[in-house]
């Protein structure tokens, strides 16, 4: 028993050591059959988000023992993003027809969504939600506007749209309510 | 509105998560095995204002796919074709860390 505690004090020990001498070389790898488009994790740190859009899902682990606690496929489209929202209690799937499904971010986990709407009938690429959580930004790859969409959780969300001229890649909120985007001529 | 331009088209961006200017953007995929990050000390209202990119770190193989900051903003993240992850001081530009796959190409990043 004293041998035994020993050798977990000794463990700890060397785990911390580690860490402390080489901050970033503790790994865990999750093994999926297809490429990973996309990957999110929830603001408290408790699950990540990860988007194949070639396997059309959304995969939710919990990071304690990273099991699959939810694969999403959504109806009538592609998922190309997943993102949680900034208190982590939902997950937003942004779907290749344009439409953006929210799930349950938190247990119990469910694929039936809590309601879905569509900002624009466009393919999309990238979401996110701002860091006051008011508004959901989403962008396209086959459209030259992006949308932002106002008190996105309610029923009377509003959509505003800005048209940038070129197709998107990639967007993303600063931390003031500005807004970046990657777009297909070479700029951000 | 403000551009960064590249050679190519950029895949993914990345924003200093603080409010203080300037804002600092982080924008990968624009130029061969590079990143450019820039600086914006002011946004909105249609202005167009100077922004300087620069290349933090000349050591990748390959194009750079993701950007991706951490919460508390000290440091940030990319990751490309040469299967690394490379964890960039922020007020240095310099790379503190590696991360290798060694197998796989690295297509998206995401600090806890």
């Amino acid at each position: 028993m004293i041998n035994r505690t020993y050798c977990i004090i000794y463990t700890l020990t060397f785990m911390a050591l580690l860490q402390m001498c080489h901050p970033w070389c503790l790994r865990t790898t999750v093994n999926l059959t297809t490429s990973v488009d996309k990957v999110d994790w929830a603001i408290d740190g408790t699950y990540l988000a990860v988007t194949s859009s070639a396997a059309n899902t959304v995969t939710v682990y919990d990071t304690i023992n990273y099991f699959n606690v939810l694969t999403y496929t959504p109806a009538g489209g592609t998922a190309r993003v997943a993102r949680f929202n900034r208190n982590s209690s939902i997950l937003a799937v942004g779907v290749s027809n344009g439409r953006v499904d929210l799930l349950s971010g938190k247990p119990p986990f469910s694929s039936t969504p809590i309601t879905t709407f569509s900002p624009h009938n466009k393919n999309t690429v990238d979401l996110g939600f701002n860091y006051a959580d008011d508004k959901l930004l989403t962008c396209y790859s086959d459209d030259d506007k992006f949308k932002i969409t106002d008190s996105w959780s309610l029923a009377s969300r509003t959509t505003r749209e800005k048209d940038i001229g070129d197709r998107q890649m990639a967007c993303k909120w600063s931390k003031n309510d500005d807004v970046a985007i990657a777009n297909d001529d070479k700029k951000v | 509105m403000t551009r960064i331009a590249g050679s190519k088209d950029y895949t993914d961006v990345a924003i200093r998560p603080t409010i203080a200017m300037p804002i600092k953007v982080v924008a990968s995929g624009g130029n061969n095995n590079q990143i450019s990050a820039a600086y914006f000390s002011n946004t909105g209202g249609g202005a167009t204002v100077a922004s300087t990119t620069l290349s933090p770190n000349t050591a990748f193989s390959a194009v750079v796919n993701t950007a991706c900051y951490s919460p508390t903003a000290d440091v940030y993240a990319v990751g490309g074709e040469d299967r690394k992850t490379w964890i960039i001081d922020d007020s240095s530009n310099t790379q503190s860390a590696v991360l290798s796959d060694g197998l796989n190409t690295v297509k998206n990043c995401d600090f806890s």
